[in-house]
């Protein structure tokens, strides 16, 4: 499976826009507040292969590259590593990072990078479901590599056990932080997360 | 979650430049740290000589109170272009770096069920 997620700024009328993106298939969400460069409404897209994203690419780029929208950030994606604890989870927020690690990214320090990402939710079990991918084609801001997807039962999950668990702090944050010489990722980032009202990770 | 959180510098000094770097890192680090609110506790020379031919190791000992404190020093050095200046500047004083987080033992199970 593949899957296509678009942030998206806006300058215009967001129930126009987002009634277009729902008609094309998507998943769409206003971008809750404490995001960080995470645009103003979220789009989730699922395809069985690359070819159906591709049929259905120039619709959806019409539509981001289209009046009301000032800018979208996409990455689209062959899911990498998948966890699911909380079947069916529709009422809970789901989180989006999209991240570019373009630090001196050698094969390997990706490999040690990606693994110990994947790991979270094994010490933090406020992260209900999970996705961890690399992008395969990015747009907008920067050529964004990764996409790291987290459900959570509400944003206190997010913003209380995620940010405070020392798993997080004292041992992954090292690859997003200038002072540590482990600085992977780029400082520009996109911290999105709404609530769709839908299992997004687990449909 | 006011447990103690130590941020520890562990800096391999270049042969013969350890008493330099760790003037550069008094005069141009420390007081930047001591504004993001973090306390400086210990500095550690090894060997407790100024080497001429070898390195010197210096570990620097830093305390914030809790992953609170700790995020609040990362929002402010993340974003301010004067600490990678100031990282970038001692390049040529070092032949490794590594910074390391950790508290003490008895509070290791209360902040992992976070």
């Amino acid at each position: 499976m593949h899957s296509l997620i678009a942030l998206l700024h806006l300058d215009g009328e967001a129930a126009r826009i987002c009634a277009a993106l729902a008609g094309l298939g998507a998943a769409v969400a206003q971008v809750m507040k404490g995001n960080f460069n995470g645009g103003d409404l979220s789009a989730i897209w699922d395809f069985e292969n690359e070819a159906a994203y591709h049929a259905a690419r120039p619709g959806i780029h019409a539509i981001l590259n289209g009046a009301g929208v000032a800018r979208a950030d996409t990455a689209f994606f062959g899911h990498g590593s998948i966890g699911v604890r909380e079947q069916g989870l529709s009422t809970g927020i789901h989180r989006t990072l999209f991240l570019c690690a373009d630090r001196a990214a050698s094969e390997a320090r990706l490999a040690q990078f990606e693994a110990e990402m994947a790991l979270m939710p094994k010490y933090i079990p406020a992260i209900r479901n999970w996705r961890f991918s690399r992008v395969i084609e990015a747009g907008g801001e920067l050529p964004w590599t990764h996409v790291w997807e987290q459900e959570f039962a509400d944003t206190a999950g997010l913003m209380g056990p995620y940010m405070l668990h020392p798993y997080h702090w004292a041992f992954i944050d090292r690859w997003f932080d200038p002072e540590c010489s482990d600085w992977l990722v780029n400082l520009r980032l996109c911290h999105s997360f709404a609530a769709y009202g839908v299992a997004i990770l687990s449909n | 979650m006011g447990q103690t959180v130590y941020l520890i510098d562990d800096l391999l000094a270049a042969p013969g430049k350890g008493r330099e770097l760790l003037a550069a890192y008094r005069e141009r680090y420390v007081p930047g740290g001591v504004a993001r609110g973090m306390t400086l506790e210990k500095v550690i020379v090894s060997p407790p000589v100024w080497l001429e031919e070898a390195s010197n190791r210096l570990t620097i000992l830093w305390t914030v109170e809790g992953p609170g404190g700790w995020w609040g020093q990362a929002a402010q050095s993340r974003y301010d272009p004067a600490v990678a200046q100031f990282w970038a500047s001692i390049q040529d004083l070092v032949v490794s770096r590594r910074r390391h987080f950790g508290a003490a033992d008895a509070d290791v199970a209360e902040l992992a069920d976070a």
